[in-house]
């Protein structure tokens, strides 16, 4: 018989957890992260390229600000304008800040990552990797 | 920099195409990346992307509307079943008593009022959903909203009784209506059923089309 990736009680205090609060998804943590990282100069292109470059693909930059539209929806970053600059045809940057519930909110996913992550001994992830 | 010139007609489609609040902020984003050496490939394929996730994310939202407004107009008739259940229309006294054209004004106002609160009734069961689903209402203008939705409650009803003049419903379905019991009229299908809902469809979802916001984000600039 295979062995299961988690122990089922492990299974279900997680999912307990989980549904009592709203966590962030993993596109939507890779962008706060990377907001949190960029600090002042959080405006679209560099949020892209930091996330193009760690997840070694081409990012759009409209599921970008789709994300961060939906992050600001839940009150989780805010945004301001800049000013307008003639190599970007006079139009202005986008910068963004992260809100000290989204800080919490990164803190939070982490702590639980992390618990799961524990919850899983290596031989069952190497398991799982050879059998691919 | 790079002075290249990015395809002249992916960035008309982005600034037609894509009417979202932060147009501005990504057409700059991706000139400034295209100055930077970005292809112009990639700058189609970002154009694409954008209006695609754009029409997309509006669609959904316009699409959850139109569908609660379809599933809400479905209980309709069992809301125009309650003033006969109880007799309502008797607080208002019997119009037919009154001369024209006052008794004629005075069964569209109760009519319009009886009709604007079935649709507001959806308004405050949709907004509880979307607070339950979203932690927050979605309201962009009420008055607006009303208004619109009155409108467009009375377009339908007139299109209405102009199908039923043209087409006249059969002599014994009116008496076969107040028989119904109100699970009855719920499930009940038929064409003069669904023409009856015609207006409470048009009303609900034209009230939460223009009260619906679109997460448009307030801009300031920065300091």
């Amino acid at each position: 018989m295979k062995p299961l990736l988690i122990d089922m009680r492990d299974f279900f205090s997680i999912i307990e957890v989980m549904g009592a609060r709203s966590y962030l998804g993993e596109f939507e943590l890779m962008l706060l992260l990377a907001v949190i990282r960029l600090g002042e100069e959080a405006y679209g292109v560099p949020v892209a390229h930091e996330l193009e470059q760690y997840r070694g693909r081409i990012v759009s930059l409209g599921s970008v600000y789709a994300a961060l539209e939906r992050l600001e929806a839940k009150g989780l970053i805010t945004s301001s304008l800049g000013d307008p600059t003639p190599e970007r045809g006079g139009k202005a940057k986008r910068y963004f800040r992260v809100t000290k519930e989204g800080l919490r909110q990164v803190h939070e996913t982490r702590r639980v990552l992390t618990r799961l992550w524990r919850t899983i001994p290596d031989f069952k992830l190497e398991f799982h990797l050879e059998e691919r | 920099m790079n002075h290249r010139k990015p395809p002249a007609l992916a960035t008309w489609m982005l600034d037609h195409l894509r009417s979202r609040g932060s147009n501005e902020a990504l057409s700059g984003d991706l000139l400034e990346a295209f100055g930077t050496g970005r292809s112009a490939g990639w700058y189609w394929y970002q154009v694409i992307a954008a209006i695609a996730i754009a029409r997309g994310r509006n669609v959904w939202h316009r699409g959850v509307t139109l569908f609660f407004a379809a599933v809400w107009s479905v209980f309709s008739p069992a809301w125009l079943l309650l003033p006969v259940r109880f007799s309502l229309d008797r607080l208002v006294g019997d119009t037919s008593q009154i001369p024209w054209p006052w008794s004629f004004i005075c069964a569209i106002v109760f009519g319009a009022v009886i009709a604007m609160l079935f649709i507001w009734l959806g308004v405050a069961v949709y907004s509880t959903l979307h607070l339950l689903a979203f932690g927050k209402l979605f309201f962009r203008s009420v008055r607006k909203g009303f208004l619109w939705g009155l409108v467009a409650y009375a377009l339908a009803q007139a299109s209405k009784i102009a199908i039923d003049i043209h087409y006249p419903q059969p002599a014994n379905h009116a008496e076969h209506w107040g028989s119904l019991t109100v699970l009855g009229v719920i499930e009940s299908f038929g064409t003069w059923s669904t023409l009856l809902r015609f207006p409470y469809f048009i009303g609900t979802a034209t009230t939460l089309w223009f009260l619906a916001s679109r997460d448009k984000p307030k801009q300031v600039r920065a300091a």
